[in-house]
């Protein structure tokens, strides 16, 4: 008999979910629907936030709705990478991801798989918020451009259902 | 044991379909209440002992990472504890140790889950099994109690009623439980009795509901404690033991490593007669039959005569030693906390602010958890007295 020492299992594991965002994520994204980005800020140490959190930082502050502020669509680049490769693996058949992926609104963005290369991940300093907005710049044209200190503008999506990429990217002005 | 240490707050969130709000702010509702129920703020806390069970359940892989601010533990030590259903009681000893270590004096310790975040729970416990050999006929924890639940029936001549009898004592004190999640109004064994066998010999009244919920804890050093409150519950034993996975070569009737726990925590509170000595006891009951398997793990009485001590109405809330004043891990079920709210159950009654589910007196009580199949079982035993 062979001893099968060297034999492997292989496995596949697809687990449904739906996370709950609560009030104030809750709010933030439906800002996004309406092409609106949404802060929040502390009534202790003043900070805005945006994206929203649920909680200050420092001051164990929890948020509330009545802290929430309307910032533009717009702000300034702090750090960003270029990608220009993609490191992994190949995207898996739509299917096996839709069963990964319960909630079938978010089959449709990357949620575990990035976006194909060449884009540009950015933190984005909204105007009017003290923190600072990770998301993405894409199109050659606006990478080229891009710099530390860049101004961007959102690009919001056709189609906006309350998520994150309801602001598809920002391009650079 | 180290230093003396003492709950001075507890904080605990309804068990129910958390629809309101996200994970931190789950956490962050059990830490504020458990701030306010003794007066202390954020800032008073030194060290964060995390607790959550298998990332599998909401698919947040390293939550402590997404739950370290949400537990005030922002530029403090947070050290993530995980043993599956008993990580609340593992959370819970954790905090406990780092305080009668010397090395902190207040210390936060937080455990929850949302298992309404994923489809099943049972999917999630399905990848707890080995993949070699284990994960093949998986159907979750049901079908892995009822295995349990036969033999324990079986080997000791117990009539199927027994678990349905243990499962109505349960959810009918959960009735005085504003936290617990299934409270239903004349409960009765025939309403029991007459719901649908889901996997022989256990009927879904023998189970236990799907909640989201986080229980907090607050430890403290002895020097601290009489500033605080006037109400601590002393830590007087605790005892985590583990045993191996190889299911196959266990009897799950016999829970050897649960009376191992039992013998540890007994001999450093000084406990002989259990039975006689504890006023209030809170266990892990998340099937019906194990509330009377755990009483033999505890050493309330011998090996086979759970049913009989649960005959004689010691168990009931009129009885001389009430078991789930709360109505237990059958009427709140979130794994994540629900083991520290056994903890947190026990810290209360000797705190004696357990409201309509007071057991008017306790001075000496014990919380229980366990988790892993049959591998990890937790023990905390707390007095009035120090």
């Amino acid at each position: 008999m062979e001893s099968n020492q060297y034999r492997v299992l292989e496995g596949n594991i697809s687990v449904p979910y739906r996370w709950t965002p609560g009030d104030i994520y809750g709010r933030f994204l439906g800002g996004l629907k309406e092409k609106k980005i949404l802060g929040f800020r502390c009534p202790e140490c003043k900070k805005v936030y945006a994206p929203a959190t649920d909680i200050c930082t420092a001051c164990y502050y929890g948020f509330k709705p009545e802290d929430q502020v309307e910032l533009p669509d717009a702000g300034v680049v702090k750090s960003f990478t270029v990608v220009r490769a993609n490191l992994w693996p190949p995207k898996p058949d739509p299917e096996v991801v839709s069963k990964a992926i319960a909630p079938t609104k978010l089959v449709d963005h990357p949620l575990l798989w990035p976006p194909d290369p060449p884009y540009a991940l950015v933190a984005v300093r909204i105007e009017g918020a003290d923190t600072d907005f990770i998301h993405m710049v894409k199109g050659e044209k606006n990478l080229g451009k891009l710099k530390v200190g860049s101004k961007v503008k959102a690009v919001w999506g056709e189609q906006r259902e309350g998520y994150l990429l309801d602001l598809d990217h920002f391009e650079v002005v | 044991m180290g230093r003396r240490v003492a709950v001075v707050g507890v904080g605990m969130t309804e068990n129910k379909s958390h629809w309101d709000c996200s994970m931190p702010a789950l956490y962050r509702l059990a830490v504020t209440r458990a701030l306010a129920d003794c007066g202390l703020t954020h800032r008073d806390i030194q060290a964060i002992s995390f607790g959550h069970s298998p990332e599998y359940f909401e698919g947040i892989n390293h939550p402590e990472k997404w739950l370290a601010e949400a537990c005030g533990g922002y530029l403090k030590p947070v050290f993530r504890i995980h043993t599956g259903g008993t990580v609340g009681g593992s959370a819970a000893i954790g905090g406990y140790y780092l305080v009668a270590s010397g090395m902190f004096d207040v210390v936060m310790a937080v455990s929850g889950n949302k298992l309404n975040e994923t489809a099943s729970a049972q999917i999630g416990l399905g990848t707890v099994y080995d993949p070699i050999i284990g994960r093949q006929f998986n159907t979750g924890a049901p079908s892995a109690v009822a295995l349990q639940s036969l033999r324990y029936m079986s080997k000791y001549g117990y009539d199927e009623d027994y678990g349905i009898r243990a499962a109505v004592q349960n959810r009918q004190n959960a009735m005085n439980n504003p936290y617990a999640q299934l409270k239903i109004p004349g409960y009765n064994f025939e309403m029991a009795k007459s719901t649908p066998m889901l996997c022989y010999p256990l009927r879904l009244a023998d189970m236990c509901p799907t909640s989201d919920a986080a229980c907090a804890m607050i430890f403290v050093a002895e020097d601290r404690v009489k500033k605080i409150t006037d109400r601590p519950a002393w830590v007087k034993g605790t005892a985590a033991v583990s045993a191996g996975v190889y299911y196959a070569d266990r009897d799950w009737a016999v829970p050897i490593e649960l009376r191992k726990a039992a013998e540890i925590a007994y001999k450093q509170a000084g406990i002989k007669d259990p039975l006689k000595e504890l006023d209030v006891i809170e266990l892990y009951n998340a099937f019906s039959w194990q509330e009377l398997v755990w009483y033999e793990g505890i050493k309330l009485c011998d090996w086979g005569e759970g049913g009989r001590l649960f005959d004689k109405g010691i168990t009931a809330m009129t009885g001389s030693l009430p078991s789930n004043p709360s109505g237990g891990v059958l009427c709140a079920n979130s794994i994540g906390a629900a083991a520290m709210f056994r903890k947190a159950e026990a810290a209360l009654q000797v705190m004696g602010k357990a409201g309509a589910r007071q057991v008017q007196g306790a001075k000496l009580s014990l919380g229980h958890g366990w988790g892993g199949a049959i591998q990890f079982h937790t023990i905390m035993i707390f007095g009035s007295e120090k």
